[in-house]
């Protein structure tokens, strides 16, 4: 009888912590997505949105001639924080130009997370009301993108990237690319 | 009496999936934070945004979820009406990014013939297995009628 009024306390426990677990898993995990370059499909959008840090326009001709990475990101976003050193550390050790979006943010909070942080970025473009993420068929922040030299996406992730994402799968399309 | 109840207890139960399908487009209050030159713009973007489904969210169109992602898919939508797209054009531009599961009423075409044929199968199916567990003897007496005639 015992055992079973115990049973009875255990079940609704168990299910919370499935689903905590469930959660935890989903907030976690990240997706990537390898593409052949060439194909019309992985061609990547035209867009132009204004500089966040400047006064000009940040457009999808500026990332031809060379491989690059685009990053979308937001101030708001915490993964985005958990992402940060690992950008900061492509940007001075790998030395890979990476462009970066601010996604659905306020440029105050945006320019003064990247003071506060550091600019792992060599452009950053301000996307507030997220029509230029939506050209990407983005989901949420962080996203991220390989472009090749000749204006393909090759390579996309969704979540952060971190270094075993980079060693083992990021880091190998982008030396292919460099040759 | 027993014979008349079966029936109409078929017929409550086909008639109680038809809200589901015909349900009207819920109404918003999105639509009045763009402004329009036009009703029939209005009108499109309201039954666009109804017909858009939230791809972050849980069974919600971009007209009712408040996610920011369904925010940006509604500027877009927007937008494209003010550069004259036609509805077609705006749900192929949201399915080549987000693939047809984004849109609550799937197109017809080769890809999803199933998705349209499979609840027609499912349901005449589902009324047969009906029709075989409350009216039994009428198959019976068919099958020995003939076995009658053979």
């Amino acid at each position: 009888m015992m055992t079973f009024r115990k049973l009875k306390l255990a079940i609704p426990f168990t299910i919370l912590f499935l689903m905590l677990a469930v959660l935890w898993s989903e907030l976690s995990s990240t997706r990537s997505f390898a593409y052949s370059s060439g194909s019309s499909d992985n061609r990547l959008p035209s867009f132009s949105v204004p500089s966040l840090l400047g006064s000009g326009r940040v457009s999808n001709s500026d990332l031809r001639g060379r491989v690059t990475i685009l990053n979308f990101w937001a101030s708001w976003c915490s993964a985005c924080r958990a992402e940060h050193r690992m950008l900061m550390k492509i940007k001075n050790q790998y030395h890979i130009p990476i462009y970066g979006i601010a996604f659905r943010d306020d440029p105050a909070d945006a320019k003064a997370y990247l003071s506060k942080r550091g600019n792992p970025y060599i452009e950053v473009g301000s996307d507030p009301q997220g029509t230029t993420g939506i050209e990407f068929g983005l989901y949420g922040t962080p996203e991220t993108y390989v472009v090749s030299p000749n204006g393909d996406i090759v390579y996309k992730q969704i979540g952060v990237i971190d270094q075993s994402t980079w060693d083992n799968e990021i880091y190998p399309v982008i030396k292919r690319y460099q040759k | 009496m027993h014979h008349l109840t079966q029936p109409l207890m078929i017929l409550a139960l086909l008639f109680s999936m038809v809200p589901v399908y015909a349900a009207p487009p819920v109404t918003n209050a999105v639509t009045s934070t763009f402004s329009f030159s036009s009703t029939r713009d209005a009108e499109r973007f309201s039954a666009l945004t109804n017909e858009t489904r939230c791809v972050v969210c849980q069974f919600q169109n971009i007209a009712e979820s408040s996610a920011p992602l369904a925010d940006s898919l509604r500027h877009k939508i927007y937008q494209l009406i003010q550069e004259r797209k036609s509805d077609d054009e705006i749900k192929a531009y949201l399915v080549k990014r987000y693939g047809e599961v984004i849109l609550l009423k799937p197109r017809f075409n080769l890809l999803t013939a199933l998705l349209w044929v499979f609840p027609l199968l499912g349901l005449t199916v589902f009324v047969w297995l009906l029709a075989r567990l409350y009216w039994p003897s009428a198959t019976k007496r068919v099958t020995s009628n003939q076995a009658a005639r053979v």
